[in-house]
């Protein structure tokens, strides 16, 4: 194909079909029908664009033999005509090819029963002869590959996007996972991760490995923690085959490590490691990372790596909000095949803080109902959310702790809080503190009522009531009292 | 024009020549074959203009010339005349015919304007290097499972993929799959499809020279293959298209593991298959532990079940289906050897391979039953 000329589409009153047509009809004019028929009906014209004064002319030969001849006898003759019919001069181009026509015929041939292993059709329960590269198959045997490789890898298959959900607290996170995924070692490298407990940065991580192993199941992804990256280059030295472990690590593609924390302050291992990452860098292998904290915390981290790190993209990873929280129960609770309506699982995600625990108590409701038979109603959820806020942790803090802690998270001073101020936010932050005071500390009512300048039990106890029912649907409260008590905890 | 040679030079060459006519070509010159005698040589050319064939030999030549001949009756004459004798052409100056003759035949044959007669092309690209030896095995064990069916042409053709240092070959017709890994020594890579029926051609071809080695010239702009074999060239209209995804196909990892010798289970499939061909061929093999039943059923003409027990096994049984002439094509082609059978589950690829002969894969699609009958 000429590509040094700037060719430009044609212009509408001489499309190729009526060029061509006419052109013909020249042809046959001059041709003997044996030469018109073997030359110039199986070669046709199939593109006409201008070229600067003229026009290029593609034709389209069904093999080598019809180009070559087609070239040396006619080339002039069809050159003349073509200049005949669009008035210009008209260079040809002759091309081997599959004519349009024959590969429309080729595609309208689609699950043509084979002579051979003939289908018997009307009967309802017909043995199907599938073919072997039926669409089904192949995107079977991809799944297949994929979830081979994913445990070969060690990846869990159950940590995909689509088991991710999504909300302000980890959006950044998402993206970037789902855009390193599509293009490893392209966007941003090393991507790091870090969070808090139960954030999702191992789900992450790992979508992001089952995400790439989806399209390419053979991509060289290698996924470990970074205790396990440990032992393996202590064990490597040991045995002397840091060989085998540099060729595993250094030939990799993409290279996924959980809790990378982990080796700092191990300088056999940091230096492994920065190695590696460099290897890596060089060949567009893509790194991601996940720690419990951004490289800067990550106290007796070489500054070689620290900085390596800060060069990627670092993310940080927010404990849930509520919103997400509820966005989880239903995700995990229809994983598990037990439907919740929404404003139950918002009711979950008021009591519930954290998404493992979430995880936990929907294993067990699902035991209650699987093991147990028991129908799936709200009483039962709220039976099991109430044992599971019932089982306190032992609280550590003193009735002095919860009063600051109040307070401090309502912005008033302890002394307004036990005062008799009855402005409407010191009243309901007064009794929140109540509420925690009898829930976490199982202090009694009437001493309750001391702390807070002598009031009488039956108040104390009006409070807490109000508090219960304010928690009942109160997004605001309960968002309160989580954070009240993680203060207090820590 | 004057010149003679021994009749065995074009008799060898003869299916080749055979498969450059087609039946009715539009253009007359096609029906004909060039002689070209020059020097001390001939050159033999003919082509439909999908195939081609061009080959040259030393003969003795009293007066050069350039002549095509029609081509049909002289090939079905040649194949009647003995291959040691010799032959000769002579065209008296301002004739057309041309006058042939052999030991007592002799024959006067209509000739055509050899200006007519269509140039062969040149071609531009990569030689591949295939060994006699490989192209016996892609015969033998992969060319027969290409498809015959012309709406599909992809699957007419035996796929060529070269990677650097290894080649590998594939054929299916779209329900069972043949594939094998040959040695390279070239870096060379590209993938093409040649037609199997072509394939098959040039292994006759071969057997017949004392060359081990098949050069393989691809033009790929021009779809356009041309096959080197001692002193023939061959010319081949490679298939165009996307040849189907046969490596993803094959599963990456089994669950049942049989083994047994090829002949053992073949006498079962083929008194099973009396029953199964009025069923779409279908036979079923219910697998137990260390024995499997082999059933099948004609419907309104009886059933048929034999016991099967000569095979080791790995994994659990299952009832798997399938249109038994696959399975009988390649066990035929074990014959006395073990043939190990890997299955996933009653609804995927199954793969076969033979002990013995090395990176072979025969993959065949399991057919779904829905009941027991």
């Amino acid at each position: 194909m000429s590509t040094t000329h700037l060719s430009q589409p044609l212009s509408h009153n001489l499309s190729k079909e009526i060029v061509w047509s006419k052109a013909q009809s020249l042809l046959k004019k001059n041709l003997s029908p044996a030469v018109f028929n073997t030359w110039i009906l199986t070669n046709p014209l199939t593109d006409l664009s201008k070229d600067g004064p003229g026009y290029l002319a593609t034709i389209t030969c069904p093999t080598a033999f019809h180009a070559t001849n087609l070239k040396r006898n006619l080339d002039e003759q069809i050159k003349m005509v073509l200049n005949d019919v669009v008035q210009s001069p008209v260079e040809i181009n002759y091309v081997v090819g599959l004519i349009k026509s024959e590969k429309i015929k080729t595609k309208s041939r689609e699950s043509n029963p084979q002579k051979r292993g003939k289908v018997r059709d009307g009967l309802d329960s017909s043995p199907r002869v599938e073919d072997l590269f039926s669409p089904r198959v192949i995107n079977q045997s991809n799944q297949d590959r994929a979830l081979w490789q994913a445990r070969k890898i060690g990846l869990n298959p159950n940590f995909t996007f689509d088991t991710f959900a999504v909300s302000t607290t980890n959006e950044m996170a998402h993206a970037a996972a789902v855009a390193v995924s599509k293009n490893p070692g392209k966007s941003y490298n090393p991507l790091f991760f870090y969070g808090g407990v139960g954030v999702g940065k191992t789900h992450l991580m790992q979508a992001i490995g089952n995400n790439i192993l989806k399209t390419k199941p053979e991509t060289n992804i290698v996924y470990c923690t970074g205790e396990e990256f440990t032992n393996e280059i202590v064990q490597a030295i040991r045995t002397k085959r840091a060989g085998a472990f540099k060729q595993k690590y250094r030939s990799a593609e993409v290279l996924l490590i959980d809790d990378i924390q982990f080796i700092a302050g191990k300088n056999a291992v940091q230096e492994e490691f920065f190695h590696t990452f460099n290897a890596l860098t060089q060949n567009y292998g893509q790194i991601v990372l996940t720690s419990d904290r951004p490289p800067h915390n990550i106290s007796l981290l070489e500054d070689r790596l620290r900085s390596r790190f800060e060069a990627g993209l670092m993310i940080d990873i927010a404990q849930p909000t509520f919103e997400l929280r509820t966005a989880i129960v239903l995700l995990k609770s229809k994983i598990a095949q037990l439907p919740l309506k929404i404003d139950l699982a918002k009711n979950i995600a008021l009591k519930i803080t954290s998404a493992r625990k979430i995880e936990g108590f929907i294993t067990k409701l699902r035991s209650e109902v699987e093991l147990k038979q028991l129908p799936l109603t709200p009483e039962l959820v709220y039976r099991l959310l109430n044992f599971e806020t019932n089982v306190k942790e032992k609280a550590r803090y003193s009735p002095s702790d919860v009063i600051k802690a109040v307070a401090s998270f309502f912005k008033i001073r302890p002394i307004m809080l036990t005062g008799k101020k009855r402005l409407k936010n010191i009243v309901r932050a007064r009794h929140l503190a109540m509420y925690i005071l009898r829930k976490d500390l199982n202090l009694s009512l009437t001493e309750i009522g001391r702390w807070f300048g002598g009031k009488d039990h039956t108040s104390v106890m009006h409070a807490i009531k109000r508090i219960k029912i304010g928690l009942l649907d109160d997004y605001q409260l309960n968002e309160a009292l989580n954070q009240i008590r993680s203060k207090l905890r820590a | 024009m004057d010149f003679k040679f021994k009749v065995n030079q074009l008799k060898k060459n003869l299916p080749l020549l055979k498969r450059a006519f087609s039946s009715a070509p539009s253009l007359p010159v096609l029906n004909g074959i060039l002689f070209y005698a020059s020097g001390n040589q001939v050159m033999i050319q003919a082509t439909d203009l999908y195939f081609g064939v061009n080959f040259s030999f030393k003969a003795e030549i009293k007066e050069e010339g350039r002549v095509v001949v029609r081509g049909q009756q002289l090939i079905e004459i040649i194949n009647s005349i003995d291959k040691l004798s010799e032959i000769h052409f002579f065209q008296a100056s301002g004739e057309t015919d041309v006058t042939i003759t052999s030991g007592q035949v002799k024959i006067k044959l209509p000739t055509y304007n050899e200006k007519d007669f269509p140039s062969f092309p040149k071609l531009k690209g990569e030689s591949y290097l295939i060994t006699q030896e490989q192209l016996r095995f892609i015969n033998q064990y992969v060319t027969s499972n290409a498809s015959t069916d012309l709406t599909r042409p992809i699957l007419t053709g035996i796929l060529f993929d070269f990677h650097s240092s290894k080649l590998v070959v594939a054929a299916t017709d779209g329900y069972r799959l043949a594939t094998a890994d040959l040695a390279q020594t070239s870096e060379l890579t590209g993938k093409i499809i040649i037609p199997a029926k072509i394939i098959k051609e040039i292994e006759k071809t071969v057997v017949e020279s004392e060359l081990k080695q098949i050069i393989l010239e691809v033009d790929k702009k021009l779809f356009q293959a041309k096959c080197i074999v001692d002193n023939v060239d061959i010319f081949i209209r490679l298939i165009e298209g996307e040849y189907p995804p046969y490596e993803k196909i094959i599963p990456p990892k089994f669950n049942l593991f049989l083994s047994f010798l090829a002949d053992d289970l073949l006498p079962h499939l083929k008194r099973a298959k009396i029953f199964a061909k009025n069923n779409s061929n279908i036979v079923q093999l219910r697998i137990k532990q260390k024995t499997m039943e082999v059933f099948a059923n004609s419907l309104s003409m009886g059933i048929y079940t034999s016991e099967f027990s000569d095979f080791t096994q790995e994994g659990e049984g299952l009832n798997i289906a399938f249109n038994v002439d696959y399975l009988i094509d390649f066990l035929q082609k074990a014959a006395d050897k073990t043939v190990k059978l890997a299955i996933v589950d009653s609804l995927k690829p199954i793969k076969l391979t033979i002990t013995g002969v090395k990176n072979l894969s025969y993959i065949v699609m399991p057919i779904k039953v829905h009941s027991e009958i």
